[in-house]
């Protein structure tokens, strides 16, 4: 083992630069459990990772790729199993310990402060400088830093103000004023457009060069083929197979993936809706509308947008472009500051969402605790929530019999009705709310990354109940998401949101995800 | 002349001293996310701190003024522990921040009672006489700089160094911050000593300087009205500093409207009137800026549930 330190000029950051023989791997994890209430996230996951290679952990959704990095990222606490790095065991009790061991983490959604500069956000994560050091200290570095990265970025801007693309950008500048020797990426190319991911997969293979281990999680077959030098394949929290390069094959990992899953990989097909009508009036009509989020910024610029009935529009975005508060202002939770909403061609703009509500439209959100439950509710209370029928003297005694019963259609587990809805597990809570506004939407339904906490076979299901709710009574759909895979299956309409504009509205067959893509992280 | 100099010293120069320091320390605890609901005991407890140890130390000390400047930084320095406390207990335990922060200002209406009465004990056994700031003009241009200074000196550290950044980090999302490998209990227990230091600074002055003496209750509401103008300078020194002149004015000179005939009543709720007029007004307006947002997380409570 040969161990290279090096200073850079005028910097405080130590550069750790290590080459391994290729026997001991840089990063080695042993039988690792994880459990979370209700779920075995990780299940005796055994996996090695060796200095200057690139390798890909593959699995859907939920099959423990996420928890299994942050294991690594000292973000979760393994309850089995150990971790070594270069030998040593590593018990990273702590994001920091982790960091010390040359171990970075760079997710999905960037791990950034959207109110502090890029040099601030630079500066918090650099350990070597103290709390009394100035903040002018290492813009030069970030300046440099960025052009090693080979994308300029103003050190001054405001976090919150870059694309997608920058922030990653900033993340990279991180990892590597750290003196990562692992890098841990998570999904991150999955909303980056082809270009961009060339350049990124440039930048994975530089590392590589350089004696560093690169860790790409991925949901996507064709990304890990083409960039990977090892792929391990994750189901249902356990590690399926690990292959070698020369034993790649999409057919073979595709079975590696969702066999005994029953799931015929992603496309719920023949639910399509086939006729849209074109002339007739949208139920939904968003006319130039402005809002703000919580501290005043506009988070939607003069948005315009139409549903007509028997129409799914999807509109996806890269988190935090608009869409909680698109959602908001949909339901009627958020004020409007400029523009109109119209519902059925009646002006129900700042009416608040009793009006809305009334009017038959139904709210399936990400945070159903936050927004359609009350946790220390039943779930037969909290269907009388919505229930209007029988108004202050509506039965709880029919009630609690239509609770089980939807119970019983959607497959939610709880003990009974009686069930206070925080004691269910996440999925199952998510059930519940899509199961009870499905039977209350009458008009509309708003859907706010609806699918996030459900498994695969729980997102068919939703979605082919949505469809047939959609074709057999003329609801109006629309559904936001950060997934572009699952916008594509379900819309017929999609329109693309960008820091609070819409980039765009498509028809869904004819449109090309590449076209997609780009606005997205434009 | 040197009647109205003497008396715009004594009134209104010291309140805005006081109202400066104590909103600017009220600008650091909260800018790190902490909901300060504290603030009105610990203030209390700091003006009563400053009595006893100015008695204890003038017992010890023969140099009047020299015993006078230790009380001050005694005072400064319990007080920042105190905040260091306060600002640990809000991050590590899983109660909601409203509940500390009453707690605190409870516990600290109660020992501001018992620590104003044990100086006066150690008053009536040893007899002797504190040489409380007088009201020169040389003593006041002095503290005047230096609340100028320590204004200067919190926008620095809050803007200009790490130390602020961290501050202002944990302030917007707590749970991110840790994920990078920060410390927030560290963080918000070093933003607790910084703005405690200016809390105590506030509260010895109130004490030793504004009123010159110790009676049951002084100092109470007085830590709303510094909150007050905390919140009303969104929380950024330089803008609590220029909000505080007004503040300053309107508490000080609305209570003398009685002698214009106003009802007692009135006059002696004035202030707080005002105060709650002047915020409103002032959290209508539009912030362009990102330095004058509300720190995000402020009052949510912070402990890694999933780090079981």
């Amino acid at each position: 083992m040969v161990r290279k330190l090096g200073k850079i000029p005028g910097g405080k950051v130590r550069r750790l630069e290590m080459v391994f023989s290729s026997t001991q791997p840089a990063l080695r994890v042993t039988g690792v459990t994880k459990r979370f209430p209700g779920v075995l996230a990780l299940d005796r996951v055994s996996l090695d990772l060796y200095s200057g290679e690139i390798h890909s952990l593959l699995g859907e959704n939920g099959s423990g790729k996420s928890t299994l990095a942050k294991v690594i990222a000292g973000i979760y606490v393994p309850d089995e199993g150990s971790i070594e790095v270069l030998g040593k065991p590593l018990k990273p009790v702590s994001p920091a310990d982790a960091i010390n061991h040359g171990i970075f983490y760079l997710p999905q959604s960037p791990n950034l402060i959207d109110k502090l500069t890029v040099t601030e956000n630079v500066l918090l994560t650099l350990r070597s400088y103290g709390v009394m050091s100035k903040v002018k200290e290492v813009k030069g570095l970030v300046i440099r830093e960025a052009q090693n990265i080979g994308s300029p970025i103003d050190p001054e801007a405001e976090v919150g103000k870059l694309s997608y693309t920058q922030k990653q950008v900033v993340e990279l500048m991180k990892a590597s004023l750290l003196g990562t020797r692992i890098l841990l990426v998570d999904e991150v190319t999955t909303y980056l457009p082809r270009s961009v991911r060339e350049k990124f997969y440039e930048y994975l293979n530089r590392l590589k060069s350089e004696g560093k281990a690169v860790l790409l999680i991925t949901h996507k077959i064709p990304e890990a083929i083409e960039v990977a030098d090892r792929i391990t394949v994750m189901r249902s929290g356990k590690v399926v197979k690990t292959l070698e390069r020369k034993e790649f094959d999409i057919d073979l990992i595709r079975k590696l993936m969702f066999e005994n899953n029953g799931l015929s990989a992603y496309t719920a097909e023949g639910l399509s809706v086939e006729h849209i009508t074109k002339d007739e009036k949208a139920v939904i009509r968003l006319e130039d509308v402005w809002a703000t989020d919580e501290s005043g910024n506009y988070a939607l610029r003069g948005v315009r947008i139409s549903v007509r009935p028997r129409e799914i529009l999807g509109i996806v975005g890269i988190s935090g472009s608009g869409q909680r508060e698109l959602s908001e202002v949909l339901i009627g939770l958020r004020s409007v500051e400029r523009g109109r909403y119209y519902l059925d061609g009646v002006d129900v703009t700042n009416k608040g969402s009793k009006v809305v509500r009334a009017a038959g439209v139904g709210f399936v959100s990400e945070v159903p605790l936050y927004y359609s439950l009350s946790g220390d509710l039943s779930l037969t209370e909290n269907m009388a929530l919505v229930i209007r029928d029988g108004g202050l003297f509506l039965s709880l005694k029919s009630l609690s019999a239509k609770t089980r019963e939807i119970m019983e259609k959607y497959g939610i587990v709880a003990a009974s009705p009686k069930t206070q809805a925080k004691v269910l597990s996440g999925g199952n809570v998510m059930r519940f709310v899509i199961a009870r506004e499905l039977e209350f939407a009458r008009k509309a339904l708003i859907a706010l990354n609806p699918t996030r906490s459900l498994d695969e076979r729980s997102v068919l299901s939703f979605i082919s109940t949505l469809k047939k709710r959609v074709r057999r009574d003329g609801l109006s759909v629309v559904y936001i998401s950060e997934s572009l895979d699952e916008v594509l299956q379900v819309s017929d309409v999609i329109a693309v949101i960008n820091n609070g504009k819409i980039m765009g509205v498509y028809d869904r067959r004819t449109v090309e995800r590449e076209v997609l893509e780009k606005l997205m992280v434009m | 002349m040197n009647e109205f100099l003497d008396w715009f010293v004594r009134t209104l120069a010291s309140a805005y001293v006081v109202y400066t320091l104590v909103g600017v320390g009220n600008a650091i605890i909260e800018r790190s996310g902490v909901l300060n609901l504290g603030i009105d005991g610990l203030f209390m407890l700091s003006a009563s701190l400053a009595y006893t140890y100015a008695i204890q130390m003038s017992s010890l000390i023969q140099t009047g003024f020299l015993a006078v400047g230790i009380s001050l930084l005694l005072t400064a320095a319990t007080t920042a522990l105190l905040y260091s406390l306060f600002m640990v207990l809000n991050t590590v335990l899983p109660i909601s921040q409203g509940a500390i922060g009453l707690s605190f200002m409870f516990v600290g209406y109660g020992l501001a009672a018992i620590v104003g009465n044990i100086g006066r004990l150690i008053f009536s056994l040893q007899r002797v006489r504190i040489e409380y700031i007088s009201i020169t003009h040389v003593s006041a241009v002095f503290i005047y700089l230096t609340t100028i200074l320590a204004v200067l000196l919190a926008y620095l550290l809050l803007y200009k160094y790490k130390l602020g950044v961290l501050i202002r980090a944990v302030g917007e999302d707590p749970r991110l911050v840790s994920q990078i490998g920060v410390n927030v209990t560290y963080v918000r227990l070093l933003s607790g000593l910084l703005g405690g230091a200016f809390i105590g600074l506030g509260g010895a002055l109130f004490t030793l300087w504004r009123v010159g003496g110790w009676s049951q209750g002084q100092g109470l509401n007085h830590g709303w009205l510094a909150y007050a103008v905390s919140i009303a300078g969104w929380r950024f020194p330089p803008l609590v500093a220029l909000v505080s002149i007004f503040f300053s004015a309107a508490y000080v000179l609305l209570p003398h409207l009685q002698s214009l005939g106003m009802p007692i009543e009135v006059s002696t709720a004035a202030p707080y009137i005002t105060s709650i007029v002047l915020m409103v007004v002032v959290s209508t307006l539009h912030r362009k800026s990102r330095l004058l947002a509300d720190p995000k997380s402020l009052g949510r409570s912070f402990y890694r549930e999933e780090q079981v």
